[in-house]
């Protein structure tokens, strides 16, 4: 039965490394541009691919993604805007804290995209008349702001979040440019001559 | 043995979420539980406390003299599944029990806040039945919700609830239309006789910061309530709130008008501070019409979950409505209330 213990104390060790090694992790994937703001960036070299097709196919994964294209965009470029809801963690359960808006930027060329995920601005949610919990009109702040609204605790966990979000999102994305399109092709039907016995 | 199974089971049933929840582009919220608890000591400074218990001012909740009081326990829970959710929310205590949640037949109290169902037909138009907060007024009965601890008249005596069906179309972020019936008499669990009140709100929002609630009660039973309710968030640290609401009784004469400003201020993320200004005046219903003047002045002070909210308030009425230190009728009340508001 000893070991048992043992076992039990070894796995919550490593559940608490790993814990702390993931929320680390996520919050440092945000980088600063040139502006001091907050992006996800990434270029990723396609070889053998086309422009036109590094294009149709990133405007296929907003499509899969329900991301509508702003309409901004010019050649080689989709410009989507969304938000995602962040929470806060409590011991029983967890609810919404807000959420960010963000600009969702892909940039193809001949054999190479790059996208960026940017324009972070976080919106508090507070709770209405109805138990949902909403955004409150005329509130908001960059994402680069949030340290003087809310602790370091606080602040920390949702700069987590939105990294790990944006680590989410890309990967989505570089998988979906790395398909290669399944190409239907038609069985042949047996031949079968019917005016013969 | 066994437990490595559960292990493995446990793990295997993980790596399965996770799978379904990258692939999918939305991913459902989880099931969320949400609440609040409060408490309060109130005195008003004419020292008068009636054999219930309570003071001067007759506006609902903080009513006990003199008295450490509690509010209530809320607890809620809700679930939204691809276009279909829930919310139920209960309470317990004083303020979301006797205070304003009524008895069914029997004398039994459900204590529900809100418990309704809805649907979204489309992205743009979403179907609610239940029984639910009403969307008349600027206050609501949880403290969570209001920034002053006490309540308006205009809250008082308007509904708190309404139990109905209600489609909500939603033309852009900056205008949407509800429309609903309901339950005949407000307040109630079930109708009196049917389900005969029109309810109605208009949401625009003309400007960044700033939302505008145009709404309309009516009914055989219930009467007829016209309500503005706005709020305008001028900038990160003020905001200005206005209520202003028509209600005529039914079959005869009587009701109320009001209006009430809410200028509020952050004098840091911790700290704001706000005034309540509000009119009432009760129409002539065959023995007079009288009105009151109450200024309300509340702080919200916050450490993390946790709300204390200091507040004075001076009501003047017209006609000696209240009663001073030696019992004898007067025109003013005047109040302090600290309280205490955890929302979780």
């Amino acid at each position: 039965m000893a070991y048992l213990y043992y076992m039990k104390k070894i796995f919550l060790c490593i559940a608490c490394i790993l814990a702390i090694n993931t929320a680390r992790a996520q919050k440092d994937l945000l980088q600063s541009d040139e502006n001091n703001k907050y992006v996800y960036y990434q270029v990723v070299d396609k070889k053998d691919f086309t422009a036109d097709t590094l294009y149709n196919r990133a405007l296929a994964f907003m499509k899969s993604q329900e991301l509508k294209a702003s309409g901004k965009e010019s050649a080689g470029t989709i410009i989507a805007k969304d938000k995602t809801v962040l929470y806060t963690n409590s011991l029983v359960s967890k609810k919404e804290g807000g959420e960010v808006t963000y600009t969702f930027t892909i940039d193809v060329k001949d054999q190479k995209y790059r996208f960026k995920l940017g324009d972070f601005v976080f919106k508090p949610y507070k709770i209405n008349r109805y138990g949902n919990m909403v955004t409150q009109p005329g509130i908001e702040f960059p994402l680069e702001k949030i340290w003087t609204k809310y602790s370091e605790k606080d602040t920390d966990a949702y700069l987590d979040q939105v990294g790990a979000f944006c680590k989410t999102t890309a990967s989505r994305l570089i998988k979906y440019m790395d398909r290669v399109p399944v190409l239907r092709t038609v069985e042949p039907v047996k031949k079968v001559a019917t005016d013969k016995w | 043995m066994k437990r490595k199974l559960l292990l493995l089971s446990f793990f295997a049933a993980a790596a399965t979420f996770t799978a379904k929840a990258q692939d999918a582009p939305k991913a459902d919220p989880p099931l969320v539980i949400f609440g609040s608890v409060d408490t309060y000591y109130k005195n008003d400074f004419s020292g008068f406390k009636s054999a219930s218990g309570s003071s001067n001012i007759p506006t609902s909740f903080a009513s006990e003299q003199n008295s450490i009081s509690i509010g209530m326990i809320d607890l809620g829970l809700k679930k939204k599944v691809g276009k279909a959710a829930f919310v139920g929310e209960m309470s317990f205590g004083p303020r979301g029990q006797a205070q304003s949640i009524p008895n069914g037949a029997s004398g039994d109290s459900y204590h529900i806040q809100n418990l309704y169902v809805s649907y979204d037909l489309s992205d743009k138009f979403t179907v609610t039945g239940g029984y639910m907060a009403t969307f008349v007024g600027y206050e609501v009965i949880s403290p969570v919700g209001n920034f002053n601890y006490s309540t308006s008249y205009l809250f008082t005596n308007g509904p708190f609830q309404n139990a109905g069906l209600k489609g909500t179309y939603t033309f852009s972020d900056k205008a949407s239309l509800m429309v609903g019936v309901f339950n005949d008499s407000w307040n109630n669990y079930s109708s009196t006789k049917d389900v005969s009140t029109l309810g109605a709100q208009l949401f625009l929002s003309p400007a960044k910061g700033w939302t505008a609630y145009i709404n309309l009660v009516s009914g055989k039973t219930s009467g007829t309530e016209i309500d503005l309710t706005t709020a305008y968030q001028i900038t990160d640290a003020f905001k200005l709130g206005l209520n202003a609401a028509d209600f005529n009784a039914p079959n005869g004469p009587g009701g109320f008008t009001g209006v009430a400003l809410y200028p509020q201020i952050a004098a840091s993320p911790a700290v704001s501070f706000g005034l309540r200004a509000e009119y009432f005046k009760w129409k002539d219903a065959g023995a007079g019409s009288t009105n009151v003047k109450a200024f309300t002045l509340t702080s919200n002070i916050k450490a993390g979950p946790l709300t204390v909210i200091p507040e004075l308030r001076l009501d003047k009425a017209k006609d000696q409505l209240f009663v001073n230190s030696s019992s004898m009728p007067t025109k003013s009340a005047s109040q302090f209330v600290l309280a205490a508001v955890y929302a979780f």
